[in-house]
C-alpha cells in the first residue's frame, strides 16, 4: 500500500500544480471580471507610478473611479490594469516551465516565484503600452483607414506580444541552466 | 549512456507557442465563451490580436531558429 501511495505520489503532484495553476488564474479571472478601481489599485498603482517614471505623468488620482492625466486628457481606469496579460503569463510560466515532482513545498515556491515574475511584468509592459497610447493620443488620429482606437489596441497587443515572448524566453533560459546543472 | 534528447539543450519554441495560445485563450476564447461574441466589434478584436500576436509569434520563431543556426555554424569545426 505504501509502495503504491509513494509511486502514485509524484504523478499526483505533477497533475496537481497545472491544476492549480489553472485554478488561481480561473480565480483571478473571476476576481477581475467584478472588480472596480478600489479592487485594482495593487496593479494600477504601481503602474500609474512607472507611467510617471516613463515621463508621462503627473497623474491625480479621482477616488473610486481612475488615475487622472489633465496635462495629458488621459485616464487609467481598471480595464487598463492589465489583469489578462498577468493571468496569461502566470499560466504561460507556470504550465510552460513546470519542474519535475520535488515534493509540495517546491512546487509552491516555483508557483510564488512564477506569479512574482508574471506580476513585475504586468507591471513593465503595461506601464510601456500606457505610455505609448498617451503618445499616440497626443499625436491624434492618423491619416487613413487605421482609426485611432485600432492603432491603440495594436500597439497595445505588441507591446503584450513581445513583453510575454520575451518573458517566456528568459525564464526558460533560466529553467534550462538549472536543468543542466542539476544533471 | 546519455541519451541524445538529454543531450540535446531543450527547445523554447513549444513554450512560446503555449505562451501564445494561453494569451489567445484569456483575451479571444474566455470573452468570447462569456457572450462577447454577440458584440458586432468582437470580430475585428478577435482577428486583430490573432493575427497581429501570431505574426509576432511566427517573427520571434524565425530569429530564435537564425541564432540556433548561427551558433551551431560558430560550434562546427
Amino acid at each position: 500500500m505504501r509502495t503504491t501511495w509513494s509511486r502514485l505520489r509524484p504523478r499526483l503532484g505533477d497533475l496537481a500544480l497545472p491544476a492549480a495553476a489553472l485554478a488561481l488564474a480561473f480565480a483571478l479571472k473571476l476576481f477581475h471580471s467584478r472588480a472596480g478601481f478600489d479592487e485594482l489599485r495593487w496593479v494600477l498603482d504601481p503602474t500609474v507610478r512607472l507611467v510617471e517614471w516613463f515621463g508621462a505623468g503627473p497623474f491625480e488620482l479621482e477616488p473610486h473611479r481612475a488615475w487622472l492625466s489633465r496635462t495629458h486628457f488621459f485616464e487609467v481606469v481598471p480595464a487598463c490594469a492589465g489583469v489578462n496579460f498577468l493571468i496569461a503569463a502566470f499560466v504561460s510560466l507556470a504550465l510552460g516551465l513546470a519542474p519535475p515532482w520535488r515534493g509540495w513545498a517546491a512546487q509552491v515556491a516555483f508557483l510564488g516565484a512564477c506569479a512574482l515574475a508574471a506580476y513585475a511584468t504586468t507591471l513593465l509592459a503595461n506601464a510601456t503600452r500606457i505610455a505609448l497610447a498617451m503618445r499616440l493620443h497626443e499625436l491624434g488620429a492618423p491619416p487613413g483607414p487605421v482609426t485611432a482606437d485600432r492603432l491603440h489596441a495594436v500597439a497595445g497587443i505588441v507591446v503584450y506580444a513581445v513583453a510575454l515572448s520575451l518573458l517566456v524566453a528568459a525564464a526558460s533560459h533560466v529553467a534550462d541552466g538549472r536543468h543542466a546543472a542539476r544533471r | 549512456m546519455p541519451r541524445a534528447a538529454d543531450a540535446r539543450p531543450p527547445r523554447p519554441a513549444p513554450r512560446l507557442v503555449l505562451a501564445w495560445l494561453v494569451y489567445l485563450g484569456v483575451t479571444v476564447a474566455a470573452p468570447a465563451a462569456n457572450g462577447a461574441w454577440r458584440d458586432p466589434d468582437f470580430a475585428g478584436h478577435a482577428l486583430l490580436t490573432a493575427g497581429v500576436s501570431g505574426a509576432l509569434l511566427l517573427v520571434w520563431l524565425g530569429l530564435v531558429r537564425l541564432a540556433r543556426g548561427a551558433a551551431a555554424a560558430g560550434r562546427r569545426p
